[in-house]
């Protein structure tokens, strides 16, 4: 029996009849509802220096945000039953080192990554380790449940920007950005304003909640951020944008937080006197989310109706549209873009 | 004549301009404040920068002058105003040179160390550099019996070591690094090792050679990096790959990088040191790592009995760092010291009688 799946073209991509998996020992097979295109899975359809250096396999199925079926377990797992609706954590931890011990398996030394050092789940079918397959909550219905694992970027970051009370600035409505704005209002944050130099995203923000947009190319980051009641104590950054962060990080207030979220594809350049030793501000790297800790207070909020994230769900199309889904995805003309195969 | 005393004081912005100046005495304590006889004044890198007359410093002080500098100083209680409890006259005393304004939001959560309004004596307004000054009671710490006065000078250069070490410092901490082995950098050590950590490791360079050395004497482990590979040299060391935690005392661009590299997987850098304008910054290994870069600046108020209750623990190190002792008219000579690396720690003793036997070690 064959599959429908995404695989590289190194660069592009192309549609390919694959074999349906197996699941090994500690593994299920999920039958996939909906995968979304993240970014990283732009980096390697445009095959960029980044992509082409990580050791992707040439033929390997792309894809890791998705929301699945269990349909077959894998010897030993006991953690899960046939049915189970799961995500897929991209982290596959080794759960041996000293930061898997210690609570921090999302950041572990050995780990793999989901679609990058395995096949993905642009596929009818995949293989997921069981340790990273999370249930899903019944109240969430699948298109969200596709996007959570990026969600969870946007609440990890929020959680290490401390936001409750505090002015939120975050560079970048792309999802990442728009998330971490989402769960700073979610998490109570007094005030949260977003970037982007793209007016469409913004326009999505606004859609999301009540929060400030800012178009740095229309208005200067002094105009926006130079006074004392509007000087942010949180800035997310998400940009991967040197200039982003170079103009915002001068209006940080003391005993600021930076969540460095984003990747530079260079050194940044940061005035650390002025910005963060004077300030006795912290900059701190924010990296995939805690497991599960960062799962359980999102599904919380998502509960209480506190995260409201539909509207960055901007478009569908069955898995044979991928070239359009790409396109939109990488524009910026779309937010999230969801693929069903 | 009792109406006025010798200070030290820029006189004009122009490089050097230290000269030896008669001032009007110090006045007498009002409320809430002591007069101090100053018996030892540290001389520090920003005493060089306000000699060299550097930019930042034009910009960030803004003085009237002359100004007296210094602001690492202890001393004697001379006088003793009204409403003064825990001091009294003979006291010997270390100073808190940040004047904290004590109502600004930052004040108010007892983080003095960014209050927003706080000249600190020495840089904005007149320091230590003189033989009387009169100050804030809320500032003066009673030093341990057991501490020579002159050594009084090095609490406020401590108090940075051990603030730095409230910001970063975590139950789980084993093995510390520290970046710069200049005197702060060993200040660093040896609050560290007061701190409990187990496995201590000073990094520096060919130049550093003989502060290394003054390192090892006190008990530090050290490597130079320009000898030998420093990770497996810390490995070696502690027997852990990376630092718990790092200490940035240094404040070069080369020497942040390293401090980033070397700290462990969500492990914390302190930045002590203070850095040149812009420094490029390899963000994928703080964003991967999940890695901490914490801002330091000097110290709250409540830093200060911490340090007093350390430095009469460590009066043997305290001796080794300070390798020169002079007088008020030498203070020039301090300078060209600092200026020229032939000294750890100068302190200038403004009180003192004769300078017959006090070479520092």
């Amino acid at each position: 029996m064959g599959m429908k799946s995404l695989i590289t073209g190194a660069p592009g991509a192309r549609l390919h009849t694959a074999a349906i998996p197996e699941p090994r020992q500690g593994e299920v097979l999920v039958r996939v509802k909906i995968t979304a295109i993240c970014g990283t899975d732009i980096h390697i359809f445009n095959w960029n220096k980044w992509a082409a250096g990580i050791g992707i396999k040439p033929g390997n199925i792309l894809g890791h945000e998705c929301v699945a079926e269990v349909v077959k377990l894998g010897e030993g797992v006991e953690s899960l039953a046939l049915g189970d609706r799961v995500c897929i954590e991209t982290h596959i931890p080794c759960e041996d080192c000293s930061l898997c011990k210690n609570g921090n398996m999302h950041i572990c030394e050995n780990k793999r990554i989901f679609s990058l050092h395995t096949d993905g789940c642009f596929a009818e079918y995949a293989v997921v380790p069981a340790v990273c397959a999370r249930k899903v909550p019944d109240f969430i219905p699948d298109d969200l449940a596709s996007i959570l694992e990026p969600l969870g970027v946007g609440v990890h970051a929020a959680q290490v920007g401390n936001v409750q009370g505090k002015r939120v600035v975050v560079l970048g409505a792309g999802p990442i950005g728009l998330f971490s704005a989402c769960a700073s209002l979610a998490l109570g944050a007094h005030s949260v304003t977003i970037s982007d130099v793209k007016n469409t995203r913004l326009e999505v923000a606004s859609m999301c909640g009540d929060m400030h947009i800012w178009n740095p190319l229309e208005i200067s980051a002094s105009a926006m951020l130079g006074s004392r009641s509007s000087a942010p104590e949180v800035i997310i950054e998400t940009t991967g944008s040197n200039q982003a962060i170079a103009e915002t990080l001068p209006y940080l207030r003391e005993k600021g937080k930076v969540a460095m979220v984003g990747l530079y594809s260079g050194d940044v350049s940061l005035n650390l006197s002025r910005d963060v030793i004077y300030k006795e501000a912290t900059v701190e790297g924010v990296h995939g989310r805690l497991m599960w800790d960062t799962w359980d207070v999102m599904e919380n909020l998502l509960l209480e109706k506190k995260l409201n994230v539909r509207p960055a769900i901007t478009h569908e199309f069955a898995l044979e549209d991928y070239e359009e889904g790409f396109r939109i995805a990488s524009s910026g003309e779309g937010t999230k873009v969801l693929l069903k195969p | 004549m009792d109406n006025v005393m010798k200070a030290v004081a820029k006189v004009r912005s122009e490089y050097g301009s230290f000269e030896v100046i008669e001032v009007p005495m110090a006045k007498s304590p009002g409320d809430h404040e002591v007069k101090i006889r100053v018996e030892t004044v540290g001389i520090c890198g920003t005493d060089l920068s306000i000699y060299k007359w550097t930019e930042t410093v034009a910009r960030e002080y803004h003085p009237v002058f002359p100004l007296i500098p210094g602001h690492e100083f202890a001393g004697i209680v001379e006088e003793v105003g009204a409403g003064v409890s825990h001091l009294k006259v003979g006291d010997k005393v270390a100073i808190n040179p940040h004047i904290s304004c004590g109502i600004c939001p930052y004040c108010i959560q007892n983080r003095e160390s960014i209050c927003e309004n706080r000249p600190i004596l020495g840089c904005h307004a007149d320091g230590g550099l003189t033989q009387y000054l009169t100050v804030r009671a809320k500032n003066v710490f009673v030093l341990p019996a057991n501490v020579p006065i002159y050594l009084g000078s090095l609490a406020e250069p401590l108090s940075v070591t051990v603030h730095a070490l409230e910001r970063v410092q975590q139950k789980s901490d084993k093995a510390a690094a520290i970046v710069g082995v200049g005197t702060v950098g060993l200040l660093q050590y040896i609050a560290c090792k007061a701190a409990g950590y187990e496995d201590i490791v000073l990094f520096g360079l060919d130049s550093d050679q003989e502060r290394m050395e003054l390192a090892k004497r006190m008990g530090a482990k050290t490597v130079n990096i320009e000898k030998e590979d420093p990770y497996i040299a810390f490995e070696r060391l502690t027997g852990q790959p990376k630092a718990d935690v790092v200490f940035e005392v240094a404040g070069t661009n080369d020497s942040i990088t390293f401090a980033i590299d070397l700290v462990k997987t969500a492990g914390k850098v302190a930045m002590v040191g203070i850095a040149a304008s812009y420094t490029p910054i390899d963000t994928t290994k703080v964003v991967f790592a999940e890695k901490e870069l914490i801002g330091v600046r000097a110290y709250n108020l409540s830093t200060w009995p911490k340090t007093m209750e350390i430095i009469g623990k460590i009066v043997p190190q305290l001796e080794l760092l300070v390798t020169h002792r002079l007088s008020l008219a030498e203070t020039n000579k301090a300078v060209e010291l600092l200026l020229k690396r032939q000294c750890l720690k100068v302190v200038i003793e403004p009180n003192a009688e004769s300078l017959a036997g006090r070479e520092g070690r």
